[in-house]
């Protein structure tokens, strides 16, 4: 028979009322509080009618043993009503009384809404509002440096989508329970001066962050079944975050049952984060990209490649075979090239970015191959395309770069563009055949014969 | 408008503070109002914590003694200028409300 029951805490901080209605049910069933926070704990206990009531207390030391010195006179004041501190959820205690109609721990709703409110005005409401506005400032700061090519990698990547999905939630999500606490004081405010018992506290924001964590958990599995490769190492780290936190939970409240004074819980748990997070950036994080590189989630492995000239030497992991199309395909002898490539798929499209490029050098011969799932989005990606490899001039479209039809014949496919700036032509091309959309950017002294084109089709035109 | 802290006291508050006429500690307070009022007004611990807590900032009463985990109290000068000023609050109501009585009788009976 299990002695102890988990469940997941989906109640706000500030509904003490409905925490308390929920632990009286569950005392009715055989099972009393043990504590309380992320998840609660009960034990097994014979059921009883006990009556539970909270009360918030700005003297209780959120991280010490019994709440604290300070709360002390509280606590034997409730003893002396028979009440008996049952938990502590930060400044928030829990008593519970066997005794059938109790004096109730809150006689005047005046007192009992100031002290609530007094705990409230201070870390619970200002900790999130900080919180969201670190991560509004970080997301900001991301989408500034994010690359023009956003919306196709969006489209292809969902494991990217479901991030910045995230990070666009979270400010949000953070918020929710604050401006729901200050909207329900005022309203309980004008209820206590009119005379009228307080207005329930609102469940929602609670359940719908629970809620929204849950269907993006759901999410990443699913795209890390269909999509491994991408999927897998963002499942991998969101569940090293995961951990580090409730490990820096578990720190916590071990040195809380332990007795340790309340400041130094909170520097020792502070300093496990710190280094836990520093290990998981650093060490981590890189090993997935790793693993992920070596082909271990799926895709071809790439190999540790060293490329040497007179002006140094430089590592790199390439993935040289994983790449459809190369110069040497083309006939250019071989050097000391630089190889990049990116793959991305959705159930919407499929990306690969790839580049080729001598050692030390910029004049690279690029391209990339859209192929889209949805036959109405191949005009939306084919523009997306050419905005993002659109000539800059001072950071803006240079407007004497256009794209105009490519010399008849020149291409075997549907639609082929070559872009000009000013009347110059260039080696640059957007072709379309089917569902796959192209962008060539070739290296400027390479030669376009007809051998090279076929090659060019059969490999970028699966 | 909203009431400045207080200006009027709450029934738990005008009785925390007639208690504390005395030197009482906090646990003694509750039984004490109980008796007084024979059980029609009941302070409850976190109401009694909150009152002695604001009390003691707003100087209306002071910590007088600590003995182990009992702490006494004393209404100050302050403490009783609230309580009079309650009282003097509650006899106007009271006279208002025997002198709007008295003369809506008079009237029925001239009528």
């Amino acid at each position: 028979m299990r002695r102890h029951r988990y469940r997941l805490n989906l109640f706000s901080y500030c509904d003490a009322q409905g925490v308390c209605r929920r632990l009286e049910r569950m005392a009715a069933k055989g099972w009393q509080l043990d504590d309380i926070g992320l998840l609660w704990r009960y034990r097994r206990a014979p059921a009883q009618a006990l009556t539970y009531e909270a009360v918030y207390c700005d003297d209780a030391e959120p991280l010490a043993p019994h709440a604290g010195e300070g709360a002390q006179p509280l606590v034997d004041y409730c003893a002396q009503e028979r009440w008996e501190l049952a938990a502590q959820w930060r400044q928030m205690l829990i008593f519970s009384n066997p005794y059938p109609e109790p004096v109730p721990i809150e006689t005047d709703p005046q007192v009992q809404l100031d002290a609530m409110h007094r705990v409230m005005a201070g870390r619970p409401l200002i900790a999130p509002v900080l919180l969201a506005l670190v991560v509004a400032v970080f997301g900001a700061l991301l989408l500034f440096w994010l690359p023009d090519s956003l919306p196709l990698l969006l489209l292809s990547d969902i494991s990217l989508a479901l991030s910045l999905l995230l990070l666009c939630l979270l400010p949000i999500l953070i918020l929710m329970d604050p401006l729901a606490y200050l909207w329900w004081h005022r309203r309980a405010r004008r209820a206590v001066a009119l005379g009228e018992p307080w207005p329930p506290f609102f469940r929602w924001p609670a359940v719908a962050t629970g809620v929204t964590a849950a269907l993006l958990a759901v999410l990443l599995v699913v795209n890390a079944t269909l999509n491994p490769a991408d999927g897998l190492p963002t499942v991998l780290g969101a569940l090293g975050v995961l951990l580090v936190l409730s490990i820096f939970y578990a720190v916590r409240r071990l040195m809380r049952h332990l007795g340790t004074a309340s400041w130094l819980n909170q520097a020792v748990s502070l300093l496990v984060l710190v280094v836990l997070w520093s290990v998981l950036w650093q060490a981590v994080l890189p090993w997935l990209r790793d693993l992920g590189a070596q082909g271990v989630f799926g895709g071809s492995p790439a190999e540790a490649v060293t490329l040497t000239s007179d002006r140094g030497a430089e590592t790199d992991l390439l993935r040289r075979d994983a790449l459809p199309l190369t110069l040497e395909d083309l006939g250019v002898s071989g050097g000391q090239w630089s190889y990049e490539l990116e793959q991305h798929a959705s159930p919407l499209l499929s990306l690969t970015s790839a580049q080729q490029r001598p050692a030390f050098s910029n004049a690279s011969f690029t391209y990339e191959i859209a192929q889209v799932r949805i036959p109405g989005l191949i005009p939306w990606v084919q523009e997306l395309i050419t905005e993002c490899h659109r000539d800059q001039l001072n950071l803006q479209p240079d407007p004497r770069s256009t794209y105009r039809p490519a010399p008849d014949g020149l291409w075997p496919v549907e639609q082929a563009l070559q872009r000009y700036r000013g009347g110059q032509a260039l080696s640059v091309y957007l072709l379309r055949d089917g569902d796959t959309v192209v962008y060539l950017s070739l290296p400027d002294d390479l030669s376009l014969t007809p051998a090279a084109v076929d090659t060019i089709c059969e490999k970028l035109f699966p | 408008m909203p009431r400045s802290k207080f200006q009027t006291l709450t029934e738990q508050m005008f009785y925390v503070l007639l208690a504390l006429r005395e030197e009482r500690c906090g646990a003694d307070i509750s039984d004490w109002v109980r008796t007084v009022t024979r059980g029609r007004v009941a302070v409850g611990p976190g109401t009694l914590y909150s009152l002695l807590e604001s009390f003691v900032a707003a100087s209306l009463i002071r910590e007088t003694r600590v003995e182990g985990r009992r702490r006494s109290y004393l209404i100050t000068v302050e403490g009783e200028r609230a309580l009079e000023g309650e009282y003097r609050r509650l006899l106007t109501l009271t006279e208002d409300y025997r002198a709007h009585t008295e003369k809506k009788e008079d009237g029925h009976e001239t009528a």
